[in-house]
């Protein structure tokens, strides 16, 4: 399957050598954990995120073409 | 005495023009220990009941705290609060800057202002010397003119102020208090209460260090903290953008306010990202005094259609929000410009942004017209709309006059339906952040003695999955991740938790931008007092807070029926991430009595039992505690 991913703020440096915007082919039936640690995020970091316009968690299973944003909590501010 | 404190409050009585110092013992500060704590003790003291807030029988303080005037990083802050105009209930607001590390250097844990003078004036409180000048010249200047006409006159070249704009001068309730120039003393409309007492200014210059009880420890913490912040991604996040950083992605959960709260999805979140306003007109980033995350934007806007001084501060993520999508403005240059207006003018960009919100909503749905607005197309999108408007409630003139005591007072006097589209708890209007998504934000949105702060608790996106975030609640007996739309007992008591963890944060007041854990907090305290402070104390100053500022609230008469959400939160928003989710009334209701429950607070009325005030050690308010 071929995903979009978007990181935000320090945790973009995880996202394939830190660009905000990455297309990625992955194996199917993915979870969002999954993506994140062999993107090799730290997963001991604060982040939420958004699969197809709403929030998602780490047990989220992704899709051919989803869309999955990766940011830090947000509290402002 | 107590170590690291000035011990010494200042005292000044405008009517009579008397000044003097209090003192009070040590067990008066284990008890209270500074910002929120002896705020909260003054104004229940003090006040007699229900008295007018812009009358001079209002008392208005300025508290810093015990860690504020020290080396620590975020320890720069101070508490300010009053009778709320805005809420009839407690105002309390935070403001960074160096203004309260300014009021500690010069000697002074807190500064208590009584009665009214009867000219304009402004207070030169100078390394403990402290005089009532005149300030008849500076009334109707903006901030930033009377910052520039002060430091002139007095002939020095950096005075630390707090100070109101027109605004305040003309009783606005969205009014805020403007710490040098560009920081805010934002929530409950304090600068109202400033300027019904004919004080202009609070000017401070300030040299005398706190003298810690072990100055090494205080030093490592620190120099610990100026070495590691930016290990934690949220800080880090701070420091290169600012806040601000939220929009794009707050959109995508749902997490950002559009359209009076009536829309769940923000099309040109992109357009207002704090990242698109770093490369278009930030021009650097500034810090409060000794700490390193330098989250304060400044911007600079030559050659546009519209200028902005770069003196004036920039737009946090709250202004981004409140005068960007609130009002369905996509234009970030004049949200810049309306972020500078607030800053002259002093007004709360919140409270502000809620308040236009609403009354656009009344005016797309025809129960305000053009004669009513003298002609303005108040509709969402407009970005010039919103600038008239501001400068019109600045100044009290046609539909300002109405829109400048808040969407609640502004409701009324509209009637015609209105009062559906005021978004607000006790007449505050809400902080940027969607209480449908992040429900225990809601519960405390409803519950908080100071209305709808967004600062006074749980964000409960923070705590949902596994990750070293979690800790921070794990300290607090919190152990389980919870969905952000959880209303368990489980997570009422996370946010109760955190509301008295942030009421011991802004007691000593340190900055909750920097991360420090509450372990840390209590061990800075110690370092500083030589006291054996332990984390039981300062969850029991948490609660003390907000005891002390709930019983306020009761006295003045607001009750239970005030902690209540809108309407409008029971219902979804028809586009976003959001869409076909909302609050569950009744899980809301019973959320509420819960809190109430774990806060030894009769379960029907909130009100705290005789039992919990004794056992607070704040037995001196029983009496209050009964409501008329």
């Amino acid at each position: 399957m071929r995903i979009t991913v978007e990181m935000y703020g320090p945790l973009q440096r995880f996202n394939q050598g830190g660009q905000p915007k990455a297309e990625l082919d992955l194996e199917d039936n993915l979870t969002v954990r999954d993506l994140l640690m062999s993107l090799g995020m730290d997963m001991g970091e604060p982040w939420n995120a958004a699969l197809n316009g709403t929030l998602a968690g780490p047990s989220d299973v992704l899709s051919d073409g989803s869309l999955l944003l990766i940011f830090p909590p947000i509290e402002g501010g | 005495m107590v170590k690291g404190l000035a011990n010494k409050i200042l005292r000044v009585d405008l009517s009579s023009g008397r000044i003097w110092t209090e003192e009070q013992n040590e067990l008066f500060y284990r008890r209270y220990l500074g910002g929120a704590g002896i705020l909260s003790y003054y104004l229940l003291k003090e006040l007699k009941p229900r008295v007018d807030p812009l009358s001079s029988e209002n008392v208005l303080v300025f508290a810093p705290g015990p860690v504020t005037g020290t080396v620590m990083p975020g320890g720069s802050r101070l508490c300010v609060g009053a009778k709320s105009p805005l809420s009839g209930g407690i105002a309390k607001s935070e403001a960074g800057g160096f203004f309260g590390y300014e009021l500690k250097r010069a000697g002074f844990d807190t500064l208590v202002v009584q009665g009214k003078a009867d000219h304009p004036v402004y207070l030169w409180i100078n390394n403990g010397e402290v005089e009532i000048k005149d300030a008849s010249h500076l009334w109707g200047q903006t901030v930033l003119q009377t910052q520039d006409v002060i430091e002139a006159e007095l002939g020095e070249k950096r005075v630390r102020t707090a100070t109101i704009g027109p605004a305040g001068e003309n009783l606005a309730a969205i009014s805020c208090i403007m710490t040098d120039v560009r920081n805010a003393a934002g929530r409950g409309g304090l600068g109202a209460v400033m300027g019904s007492k004919n004080l202009k200014c609070v000017a401070v210059k300030g040299k005398t260090i706190p003298q810690a009880a072990e100055p090494e420890k205080m030093r490592d913490l620190a120099r610990w903290m100026n070495t590691n912040y930016m290990n934690f991604s949220i800080a880090a996040g701070f420091h290169e953008l600012g806040t601000g950083a939220g929009m794009v992605s707050g959109n995508a959960i749902g997490n950002l306010p559009v359209r009076n709260w009536s829309d769940g999805q923000f099309d040109d979140a992109a357009m207002i990202q704090a990242d698109v306003l770093r490369d278009s007109y930030r021009v650097a980033m500034e810090a409060c005094p000794s700490c390193q995350i330098r989250c304060k934007k400044v911007v600079e806007l030559e050659n546009d259609a519209y200028k902005v001084n770069r003196r004036n501060g920039g737009p946090e993520y709250e202004t981004l929000a409140a005068l960007g999508s609130l009002l369905g403005i996509n234009d970030l240059a004049a949200i810049c410009r309306a972020n500078e207006l607030c800053s002259v003018y002093s007004l709360d960009t919140i409270s502000l942004g809620g308040t236009i919100a609403f009354a656009m909503e009344c005016f797309e749905k025809g129960i305000l017209t053009l004669e009513d607005t003298g002609g303005i197309a108040l509709r969402f999108g407009n970005a010039a709309a919103m600038l008239k408007v501001i400068e019109l409630i600045a100044h009290r003139q046609g539909i300002g006059d109405i829109l400048a005591d808040g969407s609640r007072k502004a409701a009324e006097r509209i009637g015609r339906g209105a009062a559906e589209f005021a978004m607000q708890v006790k007449g505050v209007e809400f902080g940027m952040h969607e209480p449908r998504l992040k429900q225990g934000l809601g519960l405390i949105y409803s519950i908080a003695a100071q209305g709808a702060d967004h600062m006074a608790g749980a964000h409960d996106t923070f705590f949902m999955q596994e990750g070293r975030g979690m800790e921070a609640v794990r300290a607090l007996d919190s152990l389980d991740p919870l969905p952000a739309n959880d209303l368990s007992t489980a997570k009422v008591d996370r946010v109760k938790s955190l509301h008295l963890s942030r009421n011991f944060s802004d007691s000593l007041v340190t900055c909750n931008f920097v991360p420090w854990t509450l372990r840390q907090q209590v061990e800075m305290l110690r370092a500083l007092t030589g006291w054996d402070y332990t984390d039981f104390e300062a969850l029991r100053q948490g609660e003390r807070v907000a005891t002390l500022a709930r019983v306020f609230n009761l006295r003045e008469g607001l009750t239970a029926a005030d902690d209540q959400l809108p309407k409008r939160f029971f219902s979804s928003t028809p586009r976003g991430a959001l869409k076909g989710t909302t609050i569950d009334p009744e899980a809301m209701e019973r959320a509420k009595r819960t809190f109430y429950i774990l806060m030894g607070w009769d379960p029907i009325t909130g009100v705290p039992t005789r039992e919990k005030l004794e056992e607070l050690g704040i037995a001196w308010a029983v009496p209050e505690a009964v409501p008329a």
